[in-house]
């Protein structure tokens, strides 16, 4: 029966779900900047995976794989709804679908998300997005560098410079603190 | 390490995979140079001014949600294979199944489909599928459950006047997915490969491929969790309640439906659980959100007759794999499961002269063409040939207008023959034409 009866490898991929939904949503919402959308990229790119691999455990690096996924999913999204990385509050909390509370938590992920967004703009795309999938998205250079396409010494280098533009950002601003 | 080496290598102390000898190297020189210690403790800055204060996780029912799409998903494929060659008796039975478990999600659910859903709604949400989810973790499970029917009839059949009979169904989620139900009197396992029915008392064996569902609304409780999610969207078309509470670890949810059919003729009313007004009552462990429990009753004004009770469910057991194989006595065989009606002579008639020519068959011993009508009068086994002697020489007394009732898709006809033991039958002929050919079968009630 297999796949066709789901159960063992359901039970498989939710093992996967499991370990690597927290990190792939925060990255597709840093990409994104919304909840719902974050969420139809995570489950998609999941379904996806599911229904191309017969056999989860025989995909080489299934870490890479998903981050790939999803972010090939976020630049399509871009493209296709060429919306603004963070859309005005008032109107996310209006359409949300989620309780009051929920709501609240949200908002304060979202204000936090565009806080180091402001930050990360100031700087080149490649720098921002090393900087971003070492921080946020908690990935090894290595791993940056396969996702990116790009060798390790780049990824390094792109890192460094960006947080080197960062620092004298600051000492310019005088800004000691980003609101620590 | 000296400065200029510090300087370049500096960033792999912000690498997670940094190993240990060039960590160690730069420490070193970090402790024994405060330029660059500065530099580290700068950038270190930097980067924690751009951690995020709050951790963002992906939403609860994210995980969920994937494998409910994905159980979908399969179940439609399942279920479009399933349709084929299935007797539209069995999928009347199906869709019994399909209400019986899970009409969880209800008014609520659908109700608040915009917008933010109400409290009760998004905790029934939430606590199916979790369930759901704990029901994809199991390795195994065996059920034992009273039900009140005939041990050797359909698993469909219910009635308030019969007795309550033992059932155990066993199952193997690990691939290849096998089970068990058996009733005492009936027997249906599935070995991974084939589908199996055994029907002692007339020594019927019969084989079919995984499509046909040989346990009738018992495989509700062999596929729980694609049920759960067949259940949410048959909800939507129906109106049932729900009441929701938890008490002492259980969350116990009740459902309340009204029967389905047409009871112009009552004769189908309270005989299955979809054609009764009934109450379903399941209890879930609200731990582990797996089913505790599952008492269904059938209500009948004021009264109410207890129909079903799971009497005990135990999980991950170890099962014996021999469990799923059904052995047959020496001389009985398998036989295919068959749907392919070629009869010519019960084809383009009434229902009421298929009673006739069946009837008329048995008292003149033409059991070619009862056969014709119902297979099993084409068995030479010793039970098919002590079935025949009881009918045969029978003296038809009355064929009645057929009538319709309930959910089911042919016709009964009303019949007093006598046999010639002199013992005055009277009864419904159960006969149906819901096949390719259109061609009558005798579906039961002799």
């Amino acid at each position: 029966m297999g796949k066709a009866n789901g159960h063992s490898t359901l039970k498989e991929l939710g093992e996967v779900i499991t370990e690597f939904q927290d990190q792939l949503f925060r990255f597709a919402f840093f990409r994104t900047g919304s909840f719902a959308d974050s969420q139809d990229i995570v489950q998609e790119v999941f379904i996806k995976f599911y229904q191309e691999n017969s056999h989860l455990s025989s995909v080489k690096n299934i870490k890479f794989y998903l981050f790939k996924s999803i972010s090939n999913a976020c630049v399509d999204y871009h493209r296709k709804t060429r919306k603004l990385k963070f859309e005005v509050l008032d109107k996310l909390i209006q359409t949300s679908d989620l309780q009051e509370a929920d709501a609240l938590q949200n908002l304060i992920h979202r204000e936090e998300y565009n806080r180091i967004e402001e930050l990360l703009n100031e700087l080149p795309n490649e720098q921002s997005e090393a900087i971003s999938l070492r921080v946020l998205d908690n990935l090894s250079f290595a791993e940056i560098a396969a996702i990116l396409d790009v060798p390790v010494t780049t990824v390094k280098s792109r890192f460094k410079y960006g947080i080197d533009k960062l620092k004298t950002k600051i000492v310019n601003s005088k800004e000691v603190s980003y609101g620590l | 390490m000296d400065f200029n080496e510090c300087k370049l290598e500096m960033v792999n102390l912000f690498d997670k995979d940094i190993d240990h000898k060039s960590l160690t190297g730069l420490l070193e020189h970090i402790q024994h140079c405060p330029d660059c210690a500065n530099e580290y403790r700068e950038m270190e800055k930097i980067l924690s001014g751009l951690k995020p204060k709050t951790q963002l996780n992906a939403p609860i029912l994210l995980k969920q949600n994937i494998i409910i799409q994905l159980s979908k998903m399969e179940e439609m494929k399942n279920s479009t294979s399933r349709t084929f060659g299935i007797s539209s008796k069995v999928r009347k039975i199906l869709s019994i199944a399909a209400l019986l478990a899970v009409v969880l999600i209800i008014t609520p659910f659908v109700v608040k489909n915009d917008a933010f859903m109400n409290g009760t709604a998004k905790a029934a949400d939430i606590f199916i599928t979790s369930s759901i989810e704990a029901t994809h973790l199991i390795k195994s499970m065996i059920i034992k459950l009273k039900v009140r029917t005939i041990s050797d009839d359909s698993f469909a059949l219910v009635g308030t006047e019969y007795p309550m009979v033992d059932h155990t169904i066993w199952k193997s989620f690990e691939n290849p997915v096998k089970w068990r139900v058996d009733k005492g009197d009936r027997v249906a396992a599935f070995d991974g490969n084939s589908q199996y029915l055994w029907l002692p008392k007339t020594e019927e064996g019969i084989k079919a491929g995984p499509e046909i569902n040989f346990t009738e609304w018992l495989q509700i409780l062999l596929n729980p969790a694609n049920i759960l999610s067949q259940e949410q969207k048959l909800t939507k078309e129906r109106g049932s309640k729900l009441t929701m509470n938890e008490k002492n670890g259980l969350l116990n949810l009740t459902i309340t439906s009204k029967a389905r059919g047409n009871f112009i003729n009552d004769y189908c009313k309270n005989k299955s659980i979809e054609e009764s007004d009934n109450r379903r009552e399941y209890t879930f462990d609200n731990v582990t959100k797996l089913l505790k429990g599952l008492k269904i009753y059938i209500l009948d004004g004021k009264k109410e007759t207890l129909i079903v009770e799971i009497t005990s469910i135990e999980y991950d057991l170890k099962l014996d794999p021999s469990r799923f194989v059904i052995n047959l006595p020496v001389g009985v065989e398998w036989k295919e499961y068959n749907q392919n009606f070629t009869s010519e002579t019960f084809r383009n008639i009434t229902s009421q002269r298929v009673a006739e020519l069946f009837f008329g068959g048995m008292a003149r011993d033409d059991w070619k063409l009862v056969g014709e009508a119902c297979d099993f009068f084409s068995s030479t086994s010793e039970k098919a040939r002590s079935v025949k002697n009881q009918f045969s020489g029978l003296k038809v007394i009355k064929i009645g207008e057929p009538f319709k009732s309930g959910l089911y898709p042919g016709e009964f006809v009303p019949y007093e023959i006598r046999l010639k033991t002199g013992e005055l039958v009277k009864h419904n002929l159960a006969v149906r034409n819901d096949n390719p050919n259109k061609t009558w079968i005798v579906d039961g009630g002799y």
